[in-house]
């Protein structure tokens, strides 16, 4: 009897501590899903926080370097501007200088043609002709500062002149041209040449026109 | 005295000349004379003079400012007639009726430039010369021009 209640009981620790093997069994499986299922969660927090702080240096960065590349893209190109316009400066100055020289020595030239084509004139005895020629000889030589060339020129224009028989012989269609030249002249620097002239050229339009017919 | 004279007097017929002298004849009697001048190429270029004309009374009267334009019209319109190509007619218009002498010289390669030439002399004369009285300073002569580069009539006082 004794036998069988100790068999019992010790079927019944048996049982029971297989029953609280169980039940804690079950608490733990419980826990540790509780446990696995927060450690889940916490690693998608974190996940999510590194992912967050990646993207958000990940876009700082992106923004940072974009705003410096930016900067120095400014800057770079600035310093190619200012380098440049310095260059063009020098470039234009240097430039301007040498067309001002070559564009005098074309006016020289230019002047130096007409004056060969008033000496021409003048020596085919066309003094009207002769005159504008002398003109616009002396009005070249006066924009490129050939003074000495200017006044002789001036001085020629007023011997053909004085050579004039009539006003009326002039060429009416350059007599515009004439006027525009003579007074884009110096008045100042060639007062002496340009007085002598238009004295001239009041002698000439003075005389009266000889009638036939 | 009215005179017109010019270097193609030679090849305008009497009938052309009776033309002109009518046309003409709002200003008063007009008398047609030769002009020549000697030199290379001239007999290309037709010139027309023009004396006793008193332009301040002319332009002062439109009836007469259009009968001086007929007039140049009339002539250049002669001047064609005479050449086989294309001609340009040198206008000088000498004016001895004041103090100051006053000349104008113009060149016309086309009728139609006549109304517009005439147009702007008008109102250069009366801004630069009548206006001011400066016809009455003695012993000037003022010589007026056509800048055909900048198109525009020039004064030159001398």
């Amino acid at each position: 009897m004794v036998l069988v209640k100790n068999n019992f009981m010790f079927i019944y620790a048996i049982v029971a501590t297989t029953s609280e093997i169980v039940d804690f069994k079950i608490a733990e499986n419980y826990f540790s899903d509780i446990l696995n299922a927060q450690l889940v969660i916490f690693s998608v927090i974190v996940a999510a926080l590194i992912a967050f702080y990646f993207l958000f240096n990940f876009k700082i960065s992106k923004e940072q370097i974009r705003k410096e590349i930016e900067k120095i893209s400014e800057d770079f190109k600035k310093a190619i501007q200012d380098e440049n316009e310095a260059k063009i400066k020098e470039l234009s100055e240097n430039l301007a200088k040498k067309l001002v020289e070559h564009e005098d020595m074309i006016t020289v030239l230019r002047g130096t043609v007409h004056r060969t084509l008033g000496q021409f004139w003048d020596s085919e005895k066309s003094y009207a002709t002769a005159f504008i020629w002398w003109i616009r000889a002396a009005h070249n030589f006066s924009i490129a500062g050939e003074e000495n060339l200017a006044r002789l020129a001036l001085g020629s224009a007023r011997e053909s002149v004085e050579k004039i028989n009539f006003g009326y012989e002039l060429n009416y269609d350059l007599i515009g041209e004439y006027q525009r030249l003579f007074a884009e002249i110096n008045d100042k620097l060639y007062k002496i040449e340009k007085d002598l002239l238009d004295t001239a050229i009041k002698g000439t339009l003075s005389k009266k026109l000889e009638e036939k017919g | 005295m009215l005179k017109i004279s010019t270097n193609i007097f030679k090849k305008i017929s009497e009938e052309e000349k009776k033309d002109i002298q009518n046309l003409g004849k709002d200003f008063g009697s007009i008398s047609v004379h030769d002009y020549s001048e000697k030199g290379i190429g001239l007999e290309e270029v037709i010139k027309v003079i023009f004396q006793g004309f008193a332009l301040k009374g002319i332009i002062e009267n439109t009836v007469l400012w259009g009968s001086l334009k007929e007039l140049i019209g009339l002539i250049f319109n002669i001047s064609v007639k005479k050449f086989d190509k294309p001609v340009e007619v040198q206008v000088w218009i000498s004016d001895a009726s004041n103090l100051a002498a006053l000349n104008v010289v113009f060149s016309i390669k086309k009728e139609s430039e006549i109304h517009d030439l005439f147009t702007a002399l008008r109102i250069k004369l009366n801004e630069d010369v009548f206006s001011k009285g400066k016809e009455q300073e003695k012993g000037k002569i003022f010589w007026i021009a056509f800048d055909k580069e900048n198109e525009d009539w020039l004064v030159k006082v001398l």
